[in-house]
């Protein structure tokens, strides 16, 4: 893949894949150029030789993405959002290409490129996957679940970089969408020969972006709290961390219990019975999943209702079930599976079974704390202390600052700041237009969603500091993603003849004709096609596959209910349309031998209605479904790519709730399987649809060949959604997803999701609302109006605050000392808080992915 | 008058919002008939046993429970006509118990903002195109020079710097003065020419801008590598994408001026 100069065009063949240009024409009149020198270039060395698309660049690349990909995929699942890859990969590349003396600018582009495909699929699938563990669902390597999954997400990546890459020209060459974060890696791309006083500035970015990021990430690297036995309260390590808001009474109680167990290597009666108890329900509900012996059934179940009893009458006082089970093992001497040896006591002390962690520093260690004012009669006052807790509220947490609360404006208010370099440099970048944005948070969460409370519309018992996330939920979510649709329909519209230009110029691009010179610099639409066309058969065969499996987890008839898991090899029954699986032969007949009103109920209880493409053949509904999916993925990746150029955010999930939704109205509610099957497979196309779009600006800007960057990033894609599934396989075989330790936050949101469509209580007219509204608001002079405005209310509004402050920072920068000043100064420091956020990220998550 | 407009545009879009808010948070006071549910009775999160529709969140003040206190009407509560009417009972400040709940199903009958909602859109559509109207005039800010003349600035200083360049004797010093000069006309004459988009749509529609950007765009791209590659001290790619992008910021002139 090496250029090498005998291989490349000639200069005067080499251009830009724009239309046709006739190189002899006149100077247009009113302009007089000097006269070239005709023998200026002959002394110049010829054109080539010039590092781009690099063996080394590639393998560096790939090696790059695959750590980030593995450490931000887990440490998404642990705290519940992602980073952008594309500045650490930037640095990442910039470095190790200098220590082996290589790597031009545009080479490093390539290395950025490469490691930022290869790691961004992360957000894609730990979004998505996660929530069928949630469901009940098992992942394993053994199961075709897990493969139909990853051909979907592989397939999605595909789609949505071959979707995206003519949209390039309309993007990035007509509407010149900002792509702030794309920007600030350009500027790092640059740096070497920007001058050294403009690469101070950026490294004085970085320090001060690292040095405020680091007490907001380190939080996330947490040990087991020191606990002796007996020791007074007073000054403890866990009444310190009471203190400081990290942990509740009753969890450094339970702390303490579990610390006089080990020293006493015993635990109270009742919770070893308890934890024996549950250990032999796992058992025995095992069994039931694989068992035909009717005799033998009987005798489990007798037994289950023992178990069950001893179960209630042993409660768990505060104590989960994996720590219960545990120190049963450990009583009996049990050795767990895959281990020859019975645990120690020891092995408790670990945060999985409840033990408190002490993160090793972070903002919250300040105990900064709002003023404590009282009413009259001496109490603290309900507004600075909303968790009841006796004591002010924090004021600075590790990764906020409540600066309402702080000069007393009521919490409802929600004027809470995050603690991110990385917002505040991409609202530094964005300038103006990025106003839009934290006008439309202000008019969301300062003035909605305070209005509607304080006129008793919403719930008395919402806790006003809990306000701007319930109703976020609520209403900011269904609203927004409506106006975001919205908008970006209207904003394909109004773009329509910007992007029939760039179609028309991408494909002449390569055509050649009279004194007409063109040189390919831009993927030409025939392969895009070809290759697209590949990603469609793929996402069909997934789909086809996947809806043709048994659409529930657990039996529905085989007791307990909901907790026998279905046996693949017993052949499922088709339930208005979608096939329910069973535990076994037994549990199938007994099914079918049902009345119509039993079956029924269990219909009813397992979400299953019927979809609008149930009358149809299996490969006529599976192709249609991949079909849509395909459109969708267009559609969304525009929007996505759009919210990213005009401000830097991509609300993934968003659009992800929005599939499953379609899914499961096409192909009826119980298929969450094939409904997750898409939501990944977009989830993967829009997070790479926006990662191209980012990486091929800064390839504009650096001067790369956008064809290389194209082909290359279509060549590894691949790569990145089979890493995160792997890792997502890992993590669930050896942790509880959905756990304390890995909740898998924006999974759980989903299954909500999943859960509201299959209730049929969705809010969609709020939906329709908010497509309405973003629709007429791109009416006026700005046809984006709605997509910023419903990215506003969609996202958290503390984010929106400190990118916000960038954009007015810009503002005033520009007003006082001039464009040109913010662009040469400012951007590079900007770029330097981004890279100062991103790397220590990047550097904690690896941590936490070794502490497992 | 822009500015009134865009200020009205998000009132009306605030407003708007605020009604939409009462699609799925209605008024106790209605009549209990209108709560009834044409889903089935007892379907999980929506309807109750009679058939009316559930709360999907809590509702009412807080009343002591087991261990902590807890709302007097949960989630999942059956909103039926007693259930209702001691929501609607009306407090000493002469205001309901409940004013509104949360239901999981939207009709017209039950959004009592309905009307609001319709205002704020007509008007937001009314303002939109009063702004559409209003814009597109296309006048050069003050303090900024005309598209046409920076790109005529643009092409005339690469002209010059091809020239200069190629007629400098050191490479460290061409490479330099490409690095200075090129810098220097990213910031200035391009970045200039990019900011007058609305000049170019107001006086030749989008279709046209887009031509001419399209030229543009490349042109710009092959100066972009000419800085890197001299960044890079690569002086032959440098010079080559000099060279090459002058032809299209010509043409980019070329179609600005057809």
């Amino acid at each position: 893949m090496t250029d090498h100069p005998s291989d490349r065009p000639q200069p005067e063949r080499r251009e830009g894949g724009v239309d046709p240009i006739d190189l002899s024409a006149a100077p247009p009149p009113g302009t007089l150029p000097p006269e070239p020198d005709e023998h200026a270039s002959a002394s110049m060395p010829a054109g080539g030789g010039y590092r781009e698309v690099t063996l080394l660049a590639i393998v560096v690349g790939v090696l790059i993405g695959i750590v980030m990909n593995a450490s931000i995929t887990y440490a998404g699942l642990k705290i519940g959002f992602t980073i952008g890859g594309s500045a650490i990969a930037a640095v990442l590349g910039f470095g190790i290409l200098k220590i082996l003396r290589k790597g031009t600018v545009v080479e490093t582009n390539i290395v950025q490129t490469v490691a930022s495909a290869v790691n961004t699929s992360n957000s894609g699938v730990i979004f998505t996957v996660p929530v069928l563990i949630l469901l009940g669902f098992t992942l394993s390597a053994s199961d075709a679940n897990f493969w139909l999954l990853t051909l979907a997400a592989i397939a999605g990546a595909i789609l949505g970089t071959v979707f995206i890459i003519p949209l390039r020209k309309q993007m990035i060459d007509i509407d010149r969408l900002r792509f702030p974060s794309a920007v600030g890696v350009s500027t790092i791309l640059k740096s070497p020969g920007a001058g050294i006083q403009k690469f101070l500035v950026l490294v004085a970015g970085i320090a001060i972006g690292a040095a405020v990021y680091l007490p907001a990430a380190l939080p996330a690297i947490k040990n087991p709290v020191a606990v002796e036995v007996g020791e007074s309260n007073e000054g403890s390590a866990l009444a310190v961390l009471i203190d400081q808001g990290r942990i509740t009474e009753a969890h450094a109680e339970r702390t303490r219990e579990m610390a006089v167990w080990i020293q006493d290597q015993s635990a109270p009666e009742g919770l070893v019975a308890r934890g024996e108890a549950l250990a032999n329900r796992s058992a025995v509900v095992r069994e039931l999943s694989t068992l035909t012996d009717e005799t033998r059934r009987a005798e489990l179940l007798a037994r289950l209702a023992a178990i069950d009893e001893t179960i209630e009458a042993n409660p768990s006082e505060g104590h989960s079930d994996a720590l219960l089970k545990k120190v049963y093992q450990i009583t009996a001497g049990i050795a767990p599976e895959a281990a020859t040896t019975p645990p120690e006591w020891e092995s408790i002390r670990d945060p999985k079974y409840g033990w408190a962690n002490d993160p090793i520093i972070g903002y919250q260690d300040l105990n900064v704390r709002l003023p404590a004012n009282y009413d009259k009669d001496g109490n603290l006052q309900a507004a600075v202390d909303h968790d009841s807790d006796g004591r002010p509220d924090l004021a600075v947490t590790d990764n906020s600052v409540d600066v309402g609360r702080i000069f007393g404006i009521p919490g409802q208010f929600a004027l809470v700041f995050a603690i991110t370099p990385l917002s505040l440099g991409a609202g530094y970048i964005t300038g103006r237009p990025g106003l839009m944005v934290l006008v439309g948070g202000i008019l969301a969460y300062v003035i909605v969603n305070p209005v509607s409370y304080n006129l008793g519309w919403l719930p008395a018992n919402v806790d006003p500091g809990n306000l701007a996330n319930w109703a976020r939920t609520v209403i900011g979510k269904p609203l927004g993603i409506g106006m975001l649709l919205g908008g970006a329909m209207m904003g394909v519209v109004a773009a329509l003849p910007a992007i029939l230009a760039a179609f028309k110029s991408i494909a002449s691009s390569g055509a050649s004709a009279g004194g007409k010179v063109t040189v390919r610099d831009e993927m030409g639409l025939a392969p895009l096609i070809l290759v697209g066309i590949g990603g469609i058969a793929m996402l069909f065969l997934a789909a086809f596959m996947m809806t043709d499996r048994p659409i529930n987890s657990f039996c529905p008839v085989t007791q307990p209910y909901r907790e026998v898991e279905v046996n693949p090899e017993v052949e499922p029954v088709e339930v208005l349309g979608q096939k329910m699986g069973f535990a076994s032969e037994a549990a199938r007949e007994t099914f079918l031998e049902w009345p119509e009103a039993r079956r029924a109920e269990v219909i009813a209880d397992f979400g299953i209605k019927r979809g609008w493409l149930e009358s149809l053949p299996h490969w006529a509904s599976s192709a249609i479904i991949a079909l849509v999916g395909a459109i969708w993925i267009w559609f969304a990746g525009i929007i996505i790519a759009q919210c990213t150029g005009m401000t830097d955010w991509s609300p993934i999930s968003g659009l992800a709730l929005v599939t499953v939704v379609l899914v499961m109205l096409l192909a009826g509610t119980g298929q969450v399987l094939a409904s997750v099957l898409l939501g990944v497979a977009l989830c993967t196309a829009i997070t790479l649809a926006a990662d191209m779009m980012g990486d091929l600006k800064t390839g504009y800007l650096v001067g790369s060949k956008p064809v290389l960057q194209q082909r290359i990033e279509i060549c590894v894609v691949g790569l990145g959604p089979a890493i995160s599934m792997l890792t997502v396989l890992l993590i669930a075989q050896t942790n509880e997803l959905g756990g304390v330790e890995v909740p898998a936050a924006q999974a759980d949101a989903l299954r909500s999701v999943i859960l509201g469509v299959q209730g049929g209580d969705l809010p969609y007219a709020l939906y329709g609302m908010g497509a309405l509204m973003g629709v007429l608001l791109g009416i006026g002079g700005f046809a984006g109006l709605g997509v910023l405005v419903g990215l506003s209310v969609y996202l958290p509004f503390i984010y929106i605050a400190t990118y916000g402050i960038g954009c007015v920072l810009n503002m005033l920068t520009t007003m006082s000392k001039g464009r040109r000043f913010t662009e040469e100064w400012g951007v590079p420091l900007a770029a330097g808080l981004i890279v100062g956020e991103a790397v220590p990220a990047l550097i904690v998550n690896i941590v936490v992915l070794g502490q497992g | 008058m822009k500015t009134i407009l865009g200020a009205l545009i998000w009132i009306f879009v605030g407003i708007g919002a605020i009604s939409a808010v009462t699609a799925y948070f209605v008024p106790t006071t209605l009549e209990a008939e209108l709560f009834k549910s044409s889903t089935e009775p007892n379907t999980p999160g929506k309807t109750g046993p009679g058939g009316y529709l559930v709360l999907s969140s809590p509702a009412g003040p807080d009343v002591p429970g087991e261990g902590a206190s807890a709302p007097k009407w949960p989630a999942g509560t059956e909103l039926t006509g007693d259930v209702l009417a001691a929501m609607s009972e009306t407090q000493p400040n002469g205001e309901p118990l409940v004013k509104r709940v949360h239901v999981p199903e939207f009709t017209f009958a039950r959004w009592s903002h309905k009307w609001w909602f319709a205002g704020s859109i007509v008007l937001l559509t009314l303002c939109g195109l009063g702004q559409r109207a209003l814009g597109g005039k296309g006048e050069v800010k003050k303090g900024q020079a005309h598209p046409n003349e920076s790109l005529a600035a643009a092409i005339a200083e690469l002209h010059a710097l091809r020239n200069s360049v190629a007629a400098m004797l050191s490479d460290e010093d061409r490479l330099d003065a490409i690095i200075d000069r090129v810098g220097d006309l990213q910031q200035g004459h391009l970045a200039n020419f990019a900011e007058g988009r609305d000049v170019i749509i107001a006086k030749h529609g989008l279709g046209h801008y887009a031509q001419v950007m399209d030229a543009f765009a490349g042109a710009e791209r092959k100066i972009n590598r000419a800085w890197s590659a001299a960044a890079d001290r690569v002086l032959g790619e440098s010079f080559a994408s000099l060279e090459e992008g002058i032809p299209l910021l010509e043409e980019a002139q070329r179609r600005l001026h057809g």
